[in-house]
């Protein structure tokens, strides 16, 4: 791979809250057209990674340290002026509740034409003729009535699709989506990653996609970061990942769930304890209480994330070749 | 399943109708109605798990609730061990309710923040005149250690726990009084995913260990697989079809079950990409103007004129298979 393959290069990023890491020193880069699952629990930091990137953090985190490369040019240090102008023209993102993150007060059609209004400098007349088009590509019906509606008209699959036309309309290099369905009904979440599905692959848009759905992430993507307590502790491709888990967490979460193989209506495999505190995270390894292999040196030690030799997967343990051992458990 | 087929069931809902009234113009006048429940029927076996579910406003949780006696049923009958519910006195109807608990989805709004979480669980026993005192705090003590918490949590405030942890608190309250039947309206949606099996097992435990029954409420289809005995999948405030779990699972039979089956996200890269979801098109229709005949005719690949204008009835197709479709032999 030469660098030029990477649409975005994050490097080092550190994020606090107060004085807690919440985004501590993540690595991760996507290639063009590639599809990273960035995938954890509430509080474990992958949606303010991907604030970070857009730079859209809520006033109380910080970034404090790292890059963002997009296409080569360190984005991390540039000011709101030069940010708006990267923000829905280069990358762009759409949010999990799609009916709170459209403007109440503004039609959906002026809300597509914005966009490439301000970025593009387009005239209105060519712009309303792309939002139309546009809204036909989310597989939007009757598009020149809904343009003249507001969000409250619509419903929350159908503001889902705005929110992507928005996302898409000025041909991004980078979408972001933060846990795009999970506010969305079943039915119409197959809708939603279908749709998805087809404008990556005619587009050639590479996806950052936020998920706790390991479903989702089984669907979309081709590699997948997996983080806890604020750090990175497995990443490789995602074919490679569910076969086999080379983290404790990851090997214990995917067998939690209730659809890999336990026997119906038989006791689930289970992680002991709950997500730590921000305010209070352990020392050593983040996991360290809640893992059944965990030792002194895990106590008093973070592991690196270190590469798993003869693979394309990497891990943040110190007994990462043990992991197959709670199987047995 | 239906291990209690020869006993009359503990719970049996007929021709359940919950209506709202939408009222319009000057004076107010009702102008129509939202069919939350629509003439719902099924019966539940002591001892069992019976699912219901389905997406957004198709009534399930409605239905739940009605049975509970928490709204008023527009027509039908709720009878609990044998006794219908509306024509119970006031004293009678209390001694039933007794016998009927639910907890809810969200562990951090169905506490009350200002009380200790040993007077929360306390409030049903004293409030029923069961235990005081002395007796009390033991009775209180024995319900933590029930639920998998300490007898010393007693005197701690909600906010010092967890989700997974409030979610316990919740189950041991609803414990307090032994009922024979618990409404879990989405118990563990709320909950992040290394907690919800933790969850999910001590339910499955106490039903082991108490005998209690379950209407459990879900739209997420794995945990109702594994939990549940037997199903029944709700649409726009229909039964659409209802079995066994296992006889569901392994062939859906009404159009709208294969739709929302195929679309379950499995955890499994190779096993999902094989799969073929039905995308079905357009959004749910309103309950307020429900399509005519059959509900799901505006969605469903195989509707026909006949749709439109008649209902199809909930006709048995198997043994404990019930299927609401003109199509199903």
């Amino acid at each position: 791979m030469s660098a030029s393959d990477l649409l975005l290069n994050v490097k080092n990023l550190l994020v606090t809250i107060g004085d807690a890491p919440v985004v501590d020193h993540m690595n991760f880069t996507i290639r063009a057209g590639e599809t990273l699952a960035l995938v954890g629990e509430s509080g474990c930091g992958k949606s303010l990674t991907a604030r970070a990137v857009m730079g859209l953090l809520p006033p109380v985190a910080r970034r404090r340290a790292g890059t963002i490369e997009l296409d080569g040019l360190d984005i991390a240090p540039l000011d709101e002026a030069k940010m708006a102008a990267i923000r829905g023209d280069v990358m762009s993102m759409i949010f999990q509740e799609p009916t709170a993150s459209l403007n109440p007060l503004m039609t959906v059609g002026r809300q597509i034409i914005e966009a490439l209004v301000t970025h593009r400098r387009a005239d209105r007349g060519s712009a309303v003729k792309a939002a139309l088009a546009m809204l036909e590509e989310v597989g939007i019906a009757d598009a020149p009535q809904r343009m003249r509606q507001y969000p409250f008209e619509l419903s929350g699959g159908m503001c889902q699709r705005v929110m992507i036309a928005i996302a898409l309309i000025c041909r991004p290099r980078l979408l972001i989506a933060d846990e795009p369905t999970t506010a969305l009904d079943v039915t119409i979440q197959a809708q939603i990653l279908a749709l998805i599905k087809r404008l990556r692959r005619d587009t050639g848009t590479g996806l950052l996609l936020i998920t706790h759905d390991m479903g989702v992430v089984a669907d979309m993507a081709d590699r997948i970061c997996v983080m806890y307590a604020g750090r990175v502790v497995e990443e490789g491709d995602v074919f490679a990942l569910f076969g086999r888990q080379r983290h404790p967490y990851t090997k214990l979460l995917l067998k939690s769930l209730p659809s890999t193989g336990a026997e119906p209506r038989g006791l689930l495999s289970t992680i002991e304890g709950a997500v730590p505190d921000l305010r209070s995270w352990p020392s050593g390894c983040r996991f360290n209480p809640r893992c059944p292999i965990a030792d002194d040196t895990c106590r008093n030690d973070a592991p690196p994330l270190a590469g798993i030799a003869d693979t394309h997967q990497r891990a943040a343990c110190w007994h990462a070749d043990r992991v197959a051992e709670l199987d047995a458990r | 399943m239906n291990r209690n087929a020869t006993m009359a069931p503990l719970l049996k809902v007929t021709d359940l109708k919950v209506h709202y009234p939408i009222r319009g113009g000057v004076f107010r006048r009702p102008a129509g109605a939202v069919k939350a429940v629509d003439g719902v029927s099924f019966a539940i076996n002591t001892g069992e798990t019976f699912a219901l579910v389905g997406e957004s406003g198709c009534g399930k949780s409605t239905t739940g609730y009605a049975t509970l006696g928490m709204v008023r049923p527009t027509s039908g009958e709720v009878a609990f061990l044998g006794a219908d519910l509306a024509r119970l006195d006031a004293t009678a109807l209390r001694h039933a309710q007794r016998d009927m608990q639910i907890i809810f989805q969200d562990p951090f709004s169905s506490l009350d923040p200002k009380m200790s979480i040993g007077d929360s669980i306390g409030e049903p026993l004293l409030v029923r005149g069961v235990v005081r005192g002395s007796a009390l705090a033991e009775r209180v003590a024995e319900l933590l250690a029930l639920v998998g918490l300490q007898p010393q949590h007693a005197s701690r405030y909600p906010h010092e726990f967890s989700g997974g942890q409030r979610q316990r608190i919740v189950i041991a309250r609803a414990l307090a009084l032994q009922p024979k039947l618990i409404v879990c309206d989405e118990p563990v949606s709320a909950l992040d995913v290394s907690i919800r099996s933790q969850i999910l097992n001590l339910l499955m435990r106490l039903q082991r260990e108490l005998g209690v029954t379950y209407l459990f409420i879900s739209h997420d289809l794995s945990v109702v697989r594994h939990i549940s005995d037997r199903v029944a999948v709700m649409y726009l405030g229909h039964i659409v079809e209802e079995a066994p779990t296992d006889r569901l699972f392994a062939t859906p039979t009404h159009p709208y079950t294969q739709a929302l089956l195929s679309a379950i996200l499995l955890p499994d890269p190779q096993a999902q990409r094989a799969r073929q979801p039905i995308i079905l098109q357009g959004d749910l229709p309103s309950p307020a103007a429900p399509p005519s005949g059959c509900p799901f005719r505006t969605r469903c690949p195989m509707a026909q004129d006949l749709c439109a204008g008649t209902m199809p009835e909930l006709r048995i197709v198997a043994d404990n298979h019930r299927v609401a479709c003109h199509f199903v032999a």
